[in-house]
């Protein structure tokens, strides 16, 4: 399996290759844009320091990653553009296809038709924002004629299994680490925006980290329950401490996911810092590595995993912040 | 401008006996489930519900599914074809276009509204008109405005494609693609996840227990308000999803190419 890592810098492209990255993603700024769209991202991340900040960056680092043999891939993964949109859109992909990107991640299927008719031949890579669950869908993509697949991210491992086997000649990536969404990132229709100051006072905060106030349904006894009441309260407010900053992992699954055929490993992480970028892909390479040296036990790797992700990131594993809770679900039960 | 023909009422149903009590106004019927594949009904109920609809049309609505999801799903419009020949089936997975384009030519898909992603955050009410024109009117339509996507839901066999009553208001420009638009009110879907918040919550130590596991259909009897800052209306969360409420209908239906109402006695869940 490959990793493929973010990169927002050209500083940052021959690190993160050292590092054992074998494809870079990244996001290109456009002022243009952002002067007439404003919150309305271009690909998802309004923030400047989550994209590259020019043209010229952009090309920099696709020559820094192209001179080790490594791709890059560019996030063009806005959930829709409008027709009226369309024109400066692809203005932005000829700039970034001048500086060398090798493929696009997109997730409007308006926009997979759109490149497929006036670029023929870009690499598309399917975001996770279009949400493929199944074989079919996978397959219908691979009809539109999409490369690879960033598979949803809330999926048990049996359930990517079934898609990745569904689906053969279509290559499937999986996250691993970083940005566990609370909701389903493809049907999660919140504004995406997360920009400080006083003109976006209410939208200083990602919409889906909201506090939930719990009311019992009037037409059951059962919500009255004491219970009901606390629970749900606690729950939420573990969910959104956690969901975003808790370093969600999924490491524990290397070995199930390698056998399912899964060809990519995804670090979520545009506009992290960079030492926290190499961190990562430093760890998810050395447990690759480590996989592919010793024929442990599926067991043995993920207790090793569990201890390395202890000794870097200093946090304890939980479920609530696990991509593949099942694994620790299966482990309660055997115990 | 789109020139849609004369409104339609739908009443979304969630059994046989409220099929059988729906007021003679409704001319359709929507049964189903948008969100959750677990809580698909049975053949029997779905048989049921369409020998209730007495004459009127049926509407299936289906939710995103896993690769299980899709067998039960199968089965389904096995026998929604044969007790409702030509009825429509909504479709929230495009993994359920496949299924409808290769295997039951004869059933009518409906891109739902799961699908175009129109962005849905109450507190877009607020913010969309305070960054310029150019802002608001992207988050008042979606990509079904392109003529290209247009065409080819069209050669997909779609006709039809469904709206939530957004608080920001709806400028979608369906053209002259032929496609025609449902509005669903009062409530509308806002995200949904397979990390069901209320799977297990009556259940203490429990907390943390959050991921794609089994569940009792706790989302039958919880219904949680949620509070936002910055949001003009109460948010639900209802099992796995969340709702907004808007039951002021936009004044330009047929602008927007709406020539049916669905209405929703309660949230769709």
């Amino acid at each position: 399996m490959k990793i493929i890592a973010p990169v927002d810098r050209p500083e940052e492209a021959q690190a993160l290759i050292d590092a054992g990255a074998d494809e870079l993603f990244c996001g290109l700024s456009s002022q243009t844009w952002l002067g007439r769209y404003t919150i309305a991202a271009v690909s998802r991340r309004s923030a400047r320091i989550a994209s590259m900040a020019s043209v010229e960056s952009l090309a920099q680092t696709v020559s820094i990653a192209h001179a080790a043999a490594v791709p890059v891939c560019l996030a063009l993964n806005e959930h829709y553009y409008t027709q009226v949109q369309h024109p400066l859109l692809f203005e932005y992909v000829d700039l970034a296809l001048s500086a060398g990107v090798d493929s696009l991640i997109v997730a409007d299927p308006a926009l997979v038709l759109a490149i497929r008719d006036a670029r023929p031949g870009i690499d598309l890579h399917l975001s996770t924002g279009t949400t493929v669950l199944n074989s079919s869908a996978a397959r219908f993509f691979q009809d539109l004629g999409v490369s690879r697949i960033t598979l949803e991210r809330q999926q048990t491992i049996a359930e990517i299994g079934a898609v990745v086997r569904g689906a053969p000649g279509v290559e499937s990536a999986v996250f691993i680490l970083n940005g566990r969404c609370p909701n389903v990132d493809g049907l999660c229709t919140y504004d995406h925006v997360q920009i400080p100051g006083e003109a976006y006072r209410n939208a200083c905060m990602l919409a889906c980290r909201v506090r939930c106030h719990v009311e019992p349904d009037p037409g059951d006894d059962a919500g009255r329950d004491e219970y009901a009441s606390v629970s749900p309260v606690v729950r939420q407010q573990i969910w959104e401490r956690v969901h975003m900053d808790d370093s969600p992992c999924g490491v524990c699954a290397i070995p199930e996911l390698s056998r399912l055929g899964v060809t990519h490993l995804k670090i979520v992480g545009r506009g992290n810092p960079t030492p926290r970028k190499l961190a990562d892909v430093r760890f998810v390479r050395s447990l690759l590595t480590l996989r592919a040296s010793a024929a442990d036990a599926d067991g043995c790797f993920r207790e090793r995993a569990r201890l390395l992700r202890s000794h870097v990131y200093r946090r304890p594993c939980r479920m609530v912040s696990c991509y593949f809770p099942e694994l620790i679900a299966r482990e309660r039960q055997a115990s | 401008m789109s020139g849609a023909g004369p409104l339609e009422l739908a009443l979304y149903v969630s059994s046989a006996g409220e099929a059988s009590k729906a007021e003679a106004g409704h001319s359709r019927l929507y049964y189903g489930h948008e969100f959750c594949e677990r809580l698909l009904p049975s053949r029997a109920e779905l048989r049921a519900v369409c020998a209730a609809a007495s004459g009127r049309g049926i509407t299936f609505v289906t939710p995103y599914v896993t690769e299980r999801g899709l067998g039960r799903l199968r089965g389904l419009l096995e026998a929604l074809g044969e007790a409702h020949p030509g009825a429509e089936v909504v479709f929230n997975d495009w993994g359920t276009l496949r299924l409808l384009e290769t295997e039951f030519s004869g059933l009518r898909p409906i891109l739902g509204r799961l699908l175009h992603k129109m962005k849905r955050g109450p507190r877009l009410a607020a913010l969309a008109d305070a960054f310029g024109d150019e802002t608001a009117a992207y988050f008042r339509t979606c990509s079904l405005d392109v003529p290209l996507y247009q065409r080819f839901l069209r050669s997909k066999g779609v006709e039809r494609v469904e709206l939530d009553n957004v608080l920001q208001g709806i400028a979608l420009d369906l053209g002259t693609s032929g496609l025609r638009a449902s509005l669903y009110t009062p409530y509308g879907y806002i995200a949904t996840t397979r990390l069901c918040l209320a799977a297990s919550c009556d259940q203490h130590g429990m907390e943390d227990e959050v991921g794609v596991f089994g569940c009792r259909k706790e989302c039958r009897r919880f219904t949680f308000e949620i509070a936002q800052h910055g949001s003009p209306v109460k948010q639900y969360r209802k099992g796995n999803t969340v709702f907004f409420e808007n039951a002021r209908l936009p004044a330009n239906l047929a602008g927007s190419g709406i020539d049916r109402i669905v209405n929703e006695p309660r949230i769709p869940f």
